[in-house]
């Protein structure tokens, strides 16, 4: 099986990009996700990744060419042993010759990808829970769910495939998925310009979901909201708010709708740390807690508002220490570690039903991906991303219910070999579905 | 109602009759709850003018609901709690704050219902006094063009008490988000504040329950000369400088739009095509206001039809001045108007 790996598209305001260095040579293992090659574009200097397993086999571009976005980059074959085949020329243009074949001789043996230190992520609190294993192990595979479906849109991305932009959260699993299994059908979730893992964590089919990336009208927006808008509220799920913090004022509305109503229902309000500085943030917690709204107000501090750090724009330590200044309980939880959150939710989301009013919740997370896609994240210390991916929440909780004797490894293999049949299922209804008609952007302006 | 007893028309001021709809529709649906600072406080105003004034003592807090001084929030509290299956009405107390809420009523309120694909509806309605009234530059502004240029918003603007009634009951059935604005001189000194220079206006209007269509002009005063078209406080302003040329034998159209969004053009165009002239009367500045975009459609339209330029009358690209003598000269007056229509139809504006 032969893979093509192609320049990315680099979004609008970046076409092309400068090769800098191959860091991969033909004939050496690949995993996927690993970095092949760096690129320089006018914005940023780049690492490219291989969106497949493999060997790398062909290298069509020397360093220091410059090629377009979706250029063809390399070729990376299943199994050493199998021929491959530079891409079929292009409109009028020749097939790119491989520039490098410093293949080492097939059958030699080749060591395995190393694997990345696996050291015990640091104390955290599995405590007893009211959780039934069905329940337990239907969390799990809802952050592979989460999981797995983030790293197939990057690499539809990678390929090409998808228009638009990304921004991804592989990493903040336990927060979208522990806060979600705290709500009931009738509750509504407010999301960010982040919000893929909220919306399966949610409950959104990801077939919808899928054909909203791919702007089908099949999409859970029927094409006219796009990854940063994705929702349904029927669902349970209001179309994600791309503006930063500009969720939260909603969040509060739909919460007194709530409250005005009776329904005993509660609005879970996601938002980043960055957005925490912006007025509508102040004014909507402000006025939520002197009315007691059902409420919660979940940040997921990752860290980084883009490529600011938190700690460079705000001067109290942690976002939950603001809740004191709005008169609700402030709760700083660690937002890796699923069973912490979905604990830390029910309680609030308990409070918020009550008519206690609203809770901050301070999840302390990390997101593994750049800001969006065209973003290396260069401004993080490589030994903070791998500190991180040592507390990676789906590889906790898998350890957690091995250790527990509520999963084998094996099973966890299936399960994920599971998710990965329903995203190709989900790929093919999207890929297979109609593009609205041009003119269908006339319609659904006013009621 | 039995056809013995004739409908109750009273004399109410413009701040009466919204009142008035509030009132009738809040009993009607219980979904509909005002939201607003200053609105529903024991020995307090009403909101900045009364509008609100004794709505809590008959529907009580949880449906007439004081807020903090956060535009922003208040805007989103709307839109958020119209998704949730309310019906809210929210205000600011002067236009000029709406600016605080832009994200909210711009990319929020405007867009939910088309980023859905069409699966919510936002029905909100945002109050907002509008019109320069000596406080200056920050209480002043006229903002309704901002609005027309947002799809997915509607937009209101009442001149009269009868109107104003009949439109904020159908701004508040209406499913999506409507921007309504009152002008401050023209909501009447029969309240318990009277605004210094605001107009005496007060007018019949019935008891008994009426709708006023969006998107439905009103020809104010029939004539043939001339086409003016106006809004708000300018519908007046357009009247008096008609009376005005009516003596001297000039007899135009006076048309009060009613609704920016939607715009009745169709009216608009029916009276050019029979004047083959339009002044276009607005007191916000001239640059980017409303009037430009209904000078380019009846030029698009009616070129055939024009017998001169399209003349627009609008407040200088300053802005709103404090002192009354600028004011004056900055909001556009009776004279103004008058002199545009003699100017557009040949010096002195001969008869025939």
């Amino acid at each position: 099986m032969q893979h093509l790996i192609i320049l990315p598209d680099l979004g609008q305001t970046t076409s092309e990009a400068k090769v800098l260095k191959w860091l991969k040579q033909p004939g050496d293992p690949i995993r996927r996700g690993e970095p092949l090659l760096t690129v320089e574009t006018d914005k940023v200097d780049m690492d490219v990744e291989s969106f497949a397993d493999g060997f790398l086999r062909g290298i069509l571009v020397p360093e220091g060419s410059v090629v377009a976005a979706l250029a063809p980059l390399a070729v990376v074959t299943a199994t050493l042993q199998e021929s491959w085949m530079p891409p079929a020329p292009a409109t009028e243009q020749p097939a790119p010759e491989p520039i490098v074949s410093r293949e080492k001789p097939a059958g030699r043996e080749v060591p395995a990808a190393p694997e990345l230190p696996r050291e015990p992520a640091p104390a955290h609190e599995f405590r007893a829970r009211p959780l039934t294993p069905e329940q337990q192990l239907a969390m799990f595979r809802r952050m592979l769910l989460c999981r797995q479906f983030e790293d197939r849109v990057y690499y539809l991305f990678l390929q090409g495939r998808m228009p638009g932009t990304i921004h991804q959260a592989q990493g903040q699993e336990a927060c979208a998925v522990g806060v979600c299994a705290a709500l009931g059908p009738g509750d509504m979730i407010t999301s960010t310009h982040r919000p893929h893992e909220h919306a399966v964590a949610r409950g959104i089919p990801v077939r919808s979901l899928m054909a909203e990336l791919f702007a089908r009208s099949t999409g859970c927006c029927r094409g006219k909201g796009g990854s940063m808008h994705i929702g349904d509220v029927s669902l349970g799920m209001l179309p994600a708010v791309a503006i930063v913090g500009g969720g939260i004022p909603l969040a509060a509305g739909f919460a007194l709708a709530f409250q005005y109503l009776k329904t005993g229902n509660i609005v879970a309000c996601f938002f980043g740390d960055g957005a925490t500085n912006i007025g509508p943030f102040h004014e909507a917690v402000n006025v939520a807690a002197i009315w007691n709204l059902p409420v919660v107000f979940v940040c997921e501090n990752n860290k980084y508002g883009a490529s600011t750090a938190i700690e460079k724009v705000t001067r109290v330590p942690h976002v939950s220490d603001r809740a004191g200044a709005y008169g609700i309980p402030g709760r700083r939880v660690d937002g890796n570690d699923l069973e912490a959150v979905y604990a830390a939710m029910l309680e609030a989301a308990a409070a918020a039903r009550a008519g206690a009013g609203p809770t901050l919740l301070e999840l302390e997370t990390y997101r593994f991906a750049g800001h969006s896609r065209s973003d290396p994240g260069h401004y993080r210390p490589k030994e903070e991303v791998e500190q991180w991916k040592l507390r990676d929440p789906i590889e906790r909780y898998q350890r957690f219910l091995i250790e527990q004797g509520l999963l084998s490894p094996e099973q966890a293999a299936e399960m994920r070999n599971e998710v990965e049949r329903e995203l190709d299922e989900a790929v093919a209804f999207a890929e297979g579905s109609p593009q609205p008609a041009p003119e269908d952007c006339l319609t659904d302006v006013f009621a | 109602m039995s056809s013995h007893n004739p409908p109750v028309v009273r004399k109410l001021t413009m701040a009466e009759a919204l009142r008035e709809a509030l009132r009738e529709e809040m009993r009607r649906d219980e979904r509909v709850i005002l939201l607003g600072e200053d609105i529903g406080v024991e020995g307090g105003f009403g909101g900045a003018f009364t509008v609100t004034l004794g709505l809590e003592r008959e529907f009580g807090h949880h449906r007439v609901i004081d807020t903090p001084i956060s535009e922003a929030a208040i805007a989103g509290l709307a839109a958020g709690a119209a998704m949730g299956g309310l019906r809210p009405v929210a205000d600011v107390q002067y236009g000029d704050f709406l600016f605080l809420a832009m994200d909210q009523l711009v990319n929020q309120a405007a867009k939910m219902r088309y980023m859905s694909g069409g699966k919510l509806t936002v029905p909100m309605v945002f109050r907002a006094p509008v019109g320069a009234t000596t406080r200056g530059a920050q209480h002043a502004q006229s903002p309704e063009g901002f609005f027309l240029h947002v799809p997915g918003l509607k937009v209101a603007c009442p001149a009269t008490p009868y109107d104003a009634k009949g439109l904020l009951k159908t701004a508040i059935r209406d499913p999506n988000p409507v921007l309504f604005f009152e002008h401050k001189l023209l909501y009447g000194s029969k309240g318990s504040r009277k605004e210094a220079g605001g107009w005496e206006l007060v007018a019949d209007v019935p008891e008994e329950e009426y709708l006023i269509p969006f998107g439905e002009a009103k020809v104010v005063r029939p004539g043939s000369r001339l086409t003016v078209v106006a809004t708000l406080l300018m519908v007046h302003k357009s009247m008096q400088a008609a009376a005005i040329l009516s003596e001297s034998g000039i007899d135009i159209e006076v048309i009060d739009l009613r609704t920016l969004v939607p715009l009745d053009e169709e009216a608009i165009f029916a009276s050019v095509r029979k004047t083959g002239r339009l002044v276009i009367v607005e007191e916000d500045n001239l640059t980017g206001g409303w009037g430009a975009e209904v000078a380019a459609r009846v030029a698009d339209a009616c070129i055939d039809y024009l017998d001169g330029p399209i003349r627009r009358v609008a407040a200088p690209d300053t802005p709103v001045p404090f002192a009354p003598v600028m004011e004056n000269f900055y909001v556009p007056s009776v004279e103004r108007i008058v002199g545009a229509v003699k100017a557009l139809l040949g010096a002195g504006g001969s008869v025939g």
